[in-house]
């Protein structure tokens, strides 16, 4: 996916450098943190998968670390780093939909504003998916961003709803308003990535590596302080 | 799919199948996944060929570390699948399942690849070779299982989190792939061992500390009764 990794090496804007190095080491960092912290028997099975996501991103950085050491490059458009992507939004929407739309979402008429709204974070995705399409206009080239885009379509429309709708008994989702809010953020700027890798704009690419980035080191650290409101 | 293939399969498969009818219980469930993931090894190995074919052999590295690990992981996972649906989703029943299907898979592919090799293998590295890729699919399998078991009464997660919890094993498999066929190849051998035998040992202590607080927790209600049946015997009395 990140083909761009290859440039640590080369020669190439220190701050794209440090973008990509956070890309790498972020997913460690969270599913290490994450992993000590919720992988017990108690904690919240949402808080689980959304560990397990990191840990599936993380599998993709090292897959695309290990293939570019062992080929000297990175295959052209479909690889394994895609499915740890793609496993990573999965998650993220295991949780969301899975886990907490359930709990949260009563079926009720009076919140329908509130479900139709959301579709407006899927709505950007597919704006940029039409972008990527209308500008490579080859869609063997970006299959792999298309997986990606509809999976992060479904994962953001969860995300944005649960960081709008009212709140319920015991202030469930008001606890983890900053993770959805996080992780809405976290994962826009992956798409801006991939359509800044896939069109060749090293800004676009730079900017959406250090947001994912940064997304990755922050979300288990905020995830972490809301669901501790959940038992108190 | 080469006629080797098939002559281990029916050489190593045939004979186990056999023995079933001599056991009962769990060991006939465990060995009759081994025979499972050896059939789903000859189901992969086709698919494998047809991809070999279509995408052409000198992109050999290309195909094992991109779409053999999908093929196998997905061949794994069908049998668990099945198992969870129609048998049982227990934890307890679905892990070792899984895990036997995932080393009955190993079996074929590593008694296919040391024999074709015959000449570049030593006893170490054989062994490292059959250690390395039995812990691995054996492994890889049972986190699929692992979570099937946890998210099959959960409807809503199942969908995305099989599939989430393929692509875990997928990518994986693909690590230790490009590993195995590259200089780091001693890495790619002992990575599962690095990975799973501590995730293996907390999760056997984990066991244990659970079945020593069960089994103090019924000496404590043994013992309640026992001294609440004396009170009856003496109020009695």
């Amino acid at each position: 996916m990140v083909s761009s990794l290859e440039n640590i090496l080369t020669e190439q804007d220190l701050w794209i450098s440090i973008a990509q190095m956070l890309l790498v080491t972020g997913p460690l960092f969270g599913f290490i943190f994450g992993a000590i912290c919720f992988y017990r028997k108690k904690a919240a099975f949402f808080n689980q998968l959304v560990v397990s996501a990191l840990g599936c991103m993380m599998l993709g950085r090292i897959y695309e670390l290990v293939f570019w050491l062992t080929a000297g490059n990175l295959p052209e458009g479909f690889d394994l780093s895609v499915l740890g992507d793609v496993g990573c939004f999965l998650f993220l929407l295991s949780a969301s939909f899975g886990q907490m739309d359930g709990l949260v979402d009563g079926r009720e008429k009076k919140d329908v504003k509130y479900r139709l709204i959301p579709l407006a974070a899927p709505a950007l995705i597919l704006a940029a998916g039409v972008f990527l399409y209308l500008h490579k206009n080859d869609i063997s080239v970006i299959f792999s961003d298309l997986i990606i885009f509809a999976v992060t379509m479904v994962s953001s429309y969860y995300n944005l709803k649960h960081l709008i709708f009212p709140d319920v008994d015991f202030g469930i989702l008001k606890s983890i308003r900053g993770y959805n809010a996080l992780t809405l953020g976290g994962t826009l700027s992956f798409v801006l990535l991939c359509v800044g890798e896939e069109i060749g704009n090293l800004t676009l690419f730079g900017i959406g590596a250090l947001l994912t980035g940064l997304w990755a080191f922050a979300v288990i650290p905020v995830l972490k302080g809301g669901s501790r409101k959940w038992t108190l | 799919m080469d006629s080797l293939m098939w002559n281990l399969f029916i050489c190593i498969a045939l004979p186990m199948a056999l023995s079933l009818f001599l056991m009962k219980g769990r060991a006939r469930v465990v060995v009759a996944s081994l025979v499972v993931g050896m059939f789903m090894c000859m189901f992969a190995g086709a698919v494998n060929g047809l991809i070999r074919k279509a995408i052409g052999a000198s992109r050999i590295f290309e195909i094992t570390t991109i779409y053999t690990p999908m093929t196998e992981e997905i061949a794994k996972a069908i049998p668990v699948f099945l198992f969870a649906v129609t048998i049982s989703d227990e934890k307890e029943r679905i892990v070792p399942m899984a895990m036997a299907v995932g080393i009955g898979f190993a079996i074929i592919e590593n008694a296919y690849i040391l024999i074709s090799e015959m000449g570049s293998w030593g006893p170490l590295s054989a062994l490292a070779r059959v250690f390395g890729a039995s812990l691995m699919h054996g492994v890889c399998t049972s986190v699929v299982g692992l979570g099937m078991s946890l998210i099959y009464k959960r409807r809503k997660l199942f969908v995305t989190g099989t599939l989430a919890l393929l692509t875990v094993a997928m990518t994986y498999h693909g690590i230790f792939n490009a590993l195995v066929q590259s200089s780091y190849s001693h890495i790619g051998l002992h990575l599962p061992i690095f990975t799973f035998v501590p995730i293996l040992i907390l999760v056997e202590v984990q066991y244990r500390k659970q079945a020593r607080e069960k089994a103090a927790a019924e000496n404590e209600n043994r013992a309640k009764e026992a001294a609440e049946n004396e009170k009856k015997v003496q109020v009695e009395g």
